[in-house]
């Protein structure tokens, strides 16, 4: 059994314009959706060397990038499960058939512009705990005064809140004999730094018809499948402000009986969060 | 004889301001060639380290000189090529903390 996996926004801008082939049906659309080109516009931000994209135009680049991909591969490449990283998430359910394209991409830009404006109020940042276990890690983020915003992989956690917080979490990472790295992001992602964001996300949610998926969707708040339409709805708005257990998600259809992945891109993060989690899973299988 | 008034001042200041700078750099303790530690030790840019940390080697013939960060913060960027000359006192890493 394959779960297809979409990655969330920690992409490179050069790898997002790499995947967004030009002349691409999907591209295309997108573009006259958003009444720009987005092709163009990644091109533009992505001029600096290692460049990360803004949120507002990363979420919507990410979000197509991955649905060109799927509707190129979808056909032949069949998956049991679908799971996206945040973003990624909106990306899998349109794959699975629950929004449509075009609502999804509507959806995704209100939740981009939203989590934009509120990093501007939320002043802080994201860090990347290498090396210590989500427990761990969590002790550490309540006595910093901060929150775990993602448990991506075994030994990978990610912290989230303000500068302060991040900063004598860091030095507690590291007395625990793990490693820190600030993360290049606009701002604490999957905190409560988020909930001014919520409420465009409500009304744009409730706008738009949602249908169960026809490959189920591992969810990031609660790492089941949905299960209903309202689920979906209120999940992707608790979302902004909950951790992404992508980790326990992962782990959740290796239980359902999946050994295989497809990383459906942009990039390979995903691909690498889910090999660690596999391998970590098998060994703990043999060892058994 | 023209008559001047004395028109008394009262001494005005602005509020003083202060700005914490919060940007340090690493500088090279000796002259020789820059090797930053391998990435088990120390990964990249955006890395937490801490005062006393070791972040490379400067070599020159048989001596390798650590470079030790006397701040703690985190590693913005590194500011000389891996294998490149430096001369003592070259900025080696940009870090920034509180």
């Amino acid at each position: 059994m394959k779960v297809g996996l979409f990655p969330g926004q920690g992409i490179p801008a050069k790898t997002v314009l790499e995947a967004l082939t030009p002349g691409h049906r999907v591209l295309e659309r997108a573009s006259e959706t958003l009444g720009y080109d987005l092709r163009r516009r990644v091109e533009i931000a992505g001029r600096r060397n290692g460049a990360m994209l803004p949120t507002a135009l990363a979420q919507p680049a990410i979000f197509v990038a991955g649905l060109m991909r799927w509707s190129d591969t979808a056909g032949d490449d069949a998956c049991d499960f679908l799971a996206g990283h945040s973003i990624g998430e909106y990306t899998a359910l349109v794959a699975a058939g629950a929004l449509t394209e075009e609502q999804g991409l509507g959806i995704v830009r209100v939740r981009a512009d939203a989590m934009e404006t509120a990093s501007k109020r939320g002043i802080g940042g994201m860090a990347a705990v290498i090396g210590l276990d989500v427990d761990t890690a969590a002790r550490i983020a309540r006595e910093a005064g901060i929150t775990v915003a993602n448990d991506n992989a075994p030994g990978q956690v990610v912290l989230a809140g303000p500068e302060e917080g991040l900063t004598e979490a860091a030095s507690l990472v590291r007395g625990a004999g793990g490693r820190s790295v600030l993360l290049e992001t606009a701002g604490p992602f999957h905190t409560p730094a988020m909930a001014p964001a919520e409420k465009d996300l409500e009304v744009a949610l409730a706008g738009a018809p949602i249908s169960m998926p026809k490959i189920p969707v591992v969810s990031n708040v609660s790492a089941r499948p949905y299960s209903s339409s309202d689920e979906i709805r209120n999940s992707l708005v608790d979302q902004l402000t909950a951790p992404v257990r992508f980790r326990e998600s992962l782990e959740w259809v290796w239980g359902q009986g999946v050994r295989d992945f497809a990383d459906m891109g942009p990039g390979t993060v995903v691909k690498g969060l889910a090999g660690r989690t596999f391998r970590e899973l098998e060994k703990a299988e043999v060892s058994v | 004889m023209t008559e001047t008034s004395a028109a008394t001042y009262e001494p005005m200041f602005a509020s003083p301001e202060s700005t914490i700078i919060r940007e340090r750099v690493v500088v090279a303790p000796s002259a020789g060639r820059f090797h930053p530690l391998p990435a088990e030790d120390f990964s990249t840019e955006g890395e937490w380290i801490e005062e006393g940390q070791v972040l490379a080697e400067v070599v020159s013939g048989a001596r390798r000189t650590p470079v030790v960060s006397p701040f703690k913060g985190w590693v913005m960027g590194m500011l000389a090529l891996p294998g490149g000359p430096v001369h003592q006192g070259e900025a080696l890493f940009w870090i920034t903390g509180r």
